[in-house]
């Protein structure tokens, strides 16, 4: 099955897909339908191209150009087979593909995929018909290309190479070079010839190509320019590059109206009918079919074309003056291309535009420059089948070719060669020097270089550019700077800023009027200056930054633009960047003072701080205090009637006071004493402060008689350094007061113990060990004395504790109570240890079963005891200081906390009564 | 090397305690013979830093005289009067006329003004304790003191038998009630104390 290769993904698909089933590209490019009739253009050049010029017999024959570039004989000993030409390229064959061309061009060449494919599907589907052309292209690329002779005009490689011949398809790629035939006329010019006919112009043989399905721009391509070893050049040529400019070796008519040119062009029979989806869109827009019924317009055909060389190309001969149309001039090349080799129907000479059938001397003296009018947009354009009919290439046969065009080797040929070979087939006589080198007017305007065909065609518009003010300037010309037409700014306001001082030259120079333009003052002004600087309304200076550093920059810009540099390898210029950088360049560095920068402000901020921080360590003088206060004053008064109080007693000789009772607890501590016998040793702790001991010499005497009274053995002990003393202080009082006396070894003291707790804890288990002797250190109680007998604490049969502290007391409790085991322990307290030790004679069980505490409840022991003491006679003194200080502190009270009060109500009442 | 003395002492003072409390709860000769012994020891401890106390008041005064700091001179009559007494009782005996003499006659009435001068300032501060703060808390403190002292009067002129009764119900009651909290706040505080030392979490002895 026949596959097509992608010309995307190059990968083979079915022949009947028209879309690739890799890459969804289409695999059959866009060609005519069938039925649709080839265009009367694209025939008329396929049947030029297959005229035969010497029998007029439809042969498949390559353009004349191409002929006359095979014409060139080529030596076959230089060629070889990698040298071979190569391929023609695709664009050149008119839809002929054969098989064995497509190998060879896959072994060889590197056609395009996309020609590749379009060959091989022509070649599928009418490979009958191809065949003859099929055979022409590989005729063409195998045959060898003659070697031009330097007597004839060189034509460009890639011109010789596109030859096309049925004959040399099926024939292998190397091509087969042969001496050119310098007698031959250049294929491309017989072609042209055959455009006219009449003139003997050769004709453009027909396509042999299936012409409804390939596209007849393509069929011509591929038709009349193909050739068996077409260079590689060849296949990458697009059709536009393919040189117009033989459209231009036209020769002028007796007319040089170029409208009259382009309305003969429309009035040829529009026999190159090109779909419009064939057609390339650079070719849509100046394309203008006809229909199909239109009648085609002949060319003009040269009246003079006997007198052209004979071996000049017939499009040479054909070329009128007409207007350069760049889609004219292809839609008759390509009108010609799509004729076959084959087609046997010339051209008719109707359809040939004048400047293709303009003499070779008129070529040279007219002026290509078209008129303004017909080169304007709006122009009409000429319709495709009015084209350029002239323009065809006929297929030259080979017995017309040269040997140089024969083997012509593109690749070897000189390209200088190749013009000198068609400038003397051209110009056989050196016309074209001629024509380049003088002209009628203007011969500055056309430089040597310029080419043919613009001189040409400038010539022929001479005079009508030259009216119109058109600047002649050559577009290699280096005379004129500036190319402004002058006459297009006639009579409008030129701008300023379109002026210029050179612009005046340029001007002065086309029109050769010296007349200065009017240009403005200020720009005039400005432009010398160089840029203009607008005037700046007042409100926007106003706003603009500081002009000063504006101005320094600019004047430091100017030291810039105006010092020479030095350095560098700018050196010697004017206002370029300096290339030392200025920290580069040595100097001293600026000296920065080592002194602080203070301000005043911070001056006197520092050294108020400083006066702070030095106060801070001087020590501040307390205020005096006055001598007198209403402190002093108060506790002096105080301290007064507490003192008046107390010793008004002694004034008042009657007793003031009354006996308060006694309460529970210290008729207990009667009741106990009365129950001691005179053989019971009581143990007296004496634990109180000198400084208690007005109350406690009371209290404690009362009690102490008590048990003086009943004749027990005291013996004292304590476990303060003073209390021996006290308790030696105590028994006198007590024998003074109540007319005792106590001594010897009823009174037993047994001195201090040390240790406080774990004394008293020591001496309750052990009193030998922690006493062992008494407070004078005489006598040994414990063997002989009143203590005989006694080890342990629960042998004392009463045991009595005076103290004001209460830790004391509880001490005593907590220590020695538990080894008396049942023995009564009382309490001779102080009124404010009372309250302490209170808990233990209420408690269960009692560890202390009486209290006589404070002077109230000693003088009730006292009136107990019917006996009046110390307690007593101190009562009446006791109650009158207490009610004195009780008044004072009343008073005192009341004194002080009236004003705060007041001081409240204030606060909460601030309106007061005024409000009210 | 402290190491090693702070151990053995927090070791001492551990095993005595246990030692002394098993005595209170164990009935082993040993055990109150070790009790005992170690409760004399305690005793004569206490005498000997009463001794070392008074030597180092000598030297303190002794230096306060010797450096002429501020009150020198009643360093130096402390230290007369320490002498004096030392010598005087040591000589005399501590029970002699002159040694009885200097305590009656100076030790107790020195101590008794002291206190005396107490009364007054307490006096005094009753009567500005309004003065100064001037609240519930202290109205009723200046209200329970008076409560009391009068309660403690018993003039013929002046007879609040309401107030005795008031100042015995608050003897009894609200004060027997605090005294009790107190106690055994104290209590056992004093337990807790006691255990902390046995576990060597106090130690009050620099260990």
């Amino acid at each position: 099955m026949a596959e097509i290769r992608c010309p995307m993904c190059s990968r083979l698909n079915p022949d009947e897909l028209e879309i690739c089933q890799f890459c969804q590209a289409r695999l059959k490019p866009l060609i005519a339908k069938p039925n649709e009739p080839t265009p009367d253009w694209l025939n008329q050049t396929e049947d030029d191209e297959n005229l035969d010029d010497s029998t007029g017999v439809n042969q498949p024959v390559a353009p004349d150009w191409l002929r006359s570039l095979r014409s060139r004989e080529i030596s076959h000993d230089d060629l070889s087979e990698d040298q071979s030409m190569g391929d023609p390229p695709d664009w050149l064959r008119a839809g002929v593909d054969a098989p064995d061309l497509l190998s060879a061009q896959r072994r060889e060449s590197n056609d395009s995929d996309w020609l590749a494919d379009f060959r091989s599907r022509q070649s599928d589907e009418e490979p009958t018909e191809t065949e003859p052309v099929q055979q022409e292209i590989e005729e063409e690329k195998l045959a060898p290309l003659d070697v031009p002779d330097t007597t004839d005009a060189e034509i460009p490689d890639w011109l010789s190479n596109a030859r096309f011949d049925n004959d040399t398809v099926n024939e292998p790629a190397v091509p087969e070079l042969s001496q050119p035939d310098t007698d031959a006329e250049p294929e491309w010019l017989a072609r042209l010839r055959s455009v006219h006919p009449t003139e003997g112009v050769g004709q453009v043989p027909e396509p042999s190509a299936d012409k409804d399905e390939i596209p007849d721009w393509l069929k011509a391509d591929g038709q009349n320019l193909g050739s068996a070893a077409v260079d590689q050049s060849f296949e990458s040529a697009p059709e536009e590059e393919v040189p117009t400019w033989t459209s231009y070796f036209e020769k002028e008519g007796d007319s040089a109206d170029l409208v009259t040119d382009l309305n003969e062009l429309k009035s040829t029979e529009d026999e190159l009918l090109i779909p419009e989806g064939d057609l390339p869109d650079w070719l849509k827009d100046g394309s203008h079919q006809p229909g199909p019924n239109a009648e085609p317009g002949e060319p003009e055909i040269r009246k003079d074309s006997e007198q052209l060389p004979d071996d000049s190309p017939p499009w040479y001969a054909t070329a009128p003056g007409r207007p350069f149309k760049p889609t004219d001039q292809l839609s008759q090349w390509l009108r010609l291309e799509a004729s076959g080799p084959d087609s046997s129907e010339p051209i008719p000479a109707e359809e040939i535009p004048d400047w293709l059938k303009a003499d070779k001397e008129d070529l040279v003296t007219q002026s290509l420059t078209p008129k303004l009018e017909e080169l304007s947009i709006e122009s009409e354009p000429v319709s495709i089948d009015e084209g350029l009919s002239s323009s065809q290439f006929e297929k030259i046969p080979e017995t017309q070719l040269t040997d140089a065009e024969l083997h012509y080797d593109e690749d070897k040929a000189d390209l200088d060669d190749d013009f000198a070979l068609l400038e003397k087939k051209l110009f056989p006589d050196g016309e074209l020097e001629q024509a380049l080198v003088t002209t009628p007017e203007g011969d500055d305007l056309q430089a040597v270089d310029d080419p043919l065909w613009l001189v040409e065609l400038r010539q022929k518009m001479g005079d009508s550019v030259e009216d119109q003010g058109l600047l002649k300037v050559s577009p290699f010309s280096e005379d004129i700077e500036h190319e402004l037409p002058a006459e297009a700014m006639a009579g409008q306001a030129i701008p300023d800023w379109l002026i210029d001082v050179h612009a005046q030259e340029a001007i002065e120079h086309i029109t050769g009027d010296s007349e200065p333009l009017e240009i403005s003052q200020s720009f005039e002004r400005d432009s010398e200056n160089g840029l203009v600087q607008a005037d700046l309304p007042t409100w926007l200076e106003a706003m603009r930054p500081v002009e000063a550093v504006a101005a320094a920059a600019a004047d430091i810009m100017d030291e810039h633009d105006q010092s020479i540099e030095k350095a560098g390898p700018l050196v010697g210029l004017k206002g370029v960047l300096p290339a030392e950088p200025d920290v580069t360049l040595a100097h001293k560095p600026d000296s920065f003072g080592l002194k602080l920068q203070v301000s005043d402000m911070q001056r006197t901020r520092a050294d108020m701080l400083q006066e702070l921080v030095q106060n801070e360590a001087l020590a501040k003088p307390l205020p005096r205090k006055p001598a007198i206060s209403s402190q002093r004053i108060l506790q002096v008064v105080i301290a007064v009637t507490l003192i008046l109080a107390i010793l008004s007693t002694l004034i008042i000789d009657t007793p003031i006071a009354k006996v308060p009772g006694f309460p529970i607890e210290t008729g207990a501590v009667s009741e106990l004493i009365n129950n001691l016998s005179s053989s019971d040793r009581v143990l007296v702790a004496l634990d109180f402060q000198p400084a208690f001991s007005g109350e406690m010499e009371a209290i404690g005497a009362t009690v102490l008689d008590h048990l003086m009274l009943r004749g027990a053995q005291i013996a004292f002990i304590s476990t303060n350094p003073s209390g021996p003393l006290q308790a030696e202080r105590l028994v006198n009082i007590v024998n003074q007061r109540y007319d005792h006396s106590y001594a010897g070894e009823q009174i037993t003291n047994l001195g201090y113990i040390s240790g406080g707790r774990a004394g008293i804890l020591a001496f309750a288990s052990t009193p030998r060990q922690l006493a062992p002797l008494t407070f004078d250190s005489e006598n040994n109680p414990w063997d002989s004395g009143s203590l005989r007998g006694v080890s342990k604490a629960s042998d004392f049969a009463l045991t009595m504790v005076i103290t004001e502290n209460a830790d004391t007391a509880r001490m005593w409790i907590e220590q020695f109570q538990p080894e008396l085991e049942s023995k009564p322990l009382i309490m001779v307290l102080s009124a404010q240890a009372a309250p302490i030790i209170r808990p233990y004679y209420a408690g269960s069980p009692q560890q202390v079963q009486g209290i006589v505490s404070g002077m109230s409840g000693a003088a009730a022991y006292e009136n107990l005891l019917g006996r009046v003491g110390i307690a007593r006679s101190q009562w009446g003194a006791f109650s009158l200081g207490v009610l004195a200080a009780c008044i004072l502190i009343l008073l005192g009270g009341i004194i002080n906390a009236f004003p705060i009060i007041g001081a409240r109500m204030q606060k909460t009442n601030p309106g007061g009564d005024d409000q009210l | 090397m402290s190491r090693l003395r702070t151990s053995l002492s927090v070791a001492i003072v551990i095993s005595v305690g246990l030692i002394v409390l098993g005595g209170y709860f164990l009935d082993i000769p040993m055990l109150n013979t070790l009790q005992i012994v170690f409760l004399r020891w305690a005793a004569l401890l206490g005498a000997v830093a009463l001794i070392v106390g008074v030597f180092n008041l000598f030297n303190v005064h002794l230096r306060k005289i010797n450096t002429g700091q501020k009150g020198s001179p009643y360093s130096l009559i402390l230290l007369i009067a320490l002498i004096a007494t030392v010598l005087i009782v040591g000589f005399l005996g501590p029970t002699s006329f002159w040694s009885m003499w200097i305590f009656n006659y100076i030790h107790v009435p020195i101590e008794s003004s002291l206190m005396a001068v107490l009364a007054v300032v307490m006096a005094f501060a009753g009567a500005r304790l309004l003065g100064r703060r001037f609240n519930a808390f202290s109205i009723i403190f200046i209200l329970t003191a008076l409560f009391v002292l009068a309660g403690s009067i018993s003039l013929s002129f002046v007879d609040f038998p309401v107030l005795a009764e008031l100042r015995d119900w608050i003897d009894r009651v609200p004060t027997t009630a605090g005294a009790r909290g107190i106690l055994l706040g104290v209590a056992l505080g004093t337990v807790a104390t006691g255990f902390r030392l046995l576990m060597g979490a106090d130690r009050p002895y620099g260990g």
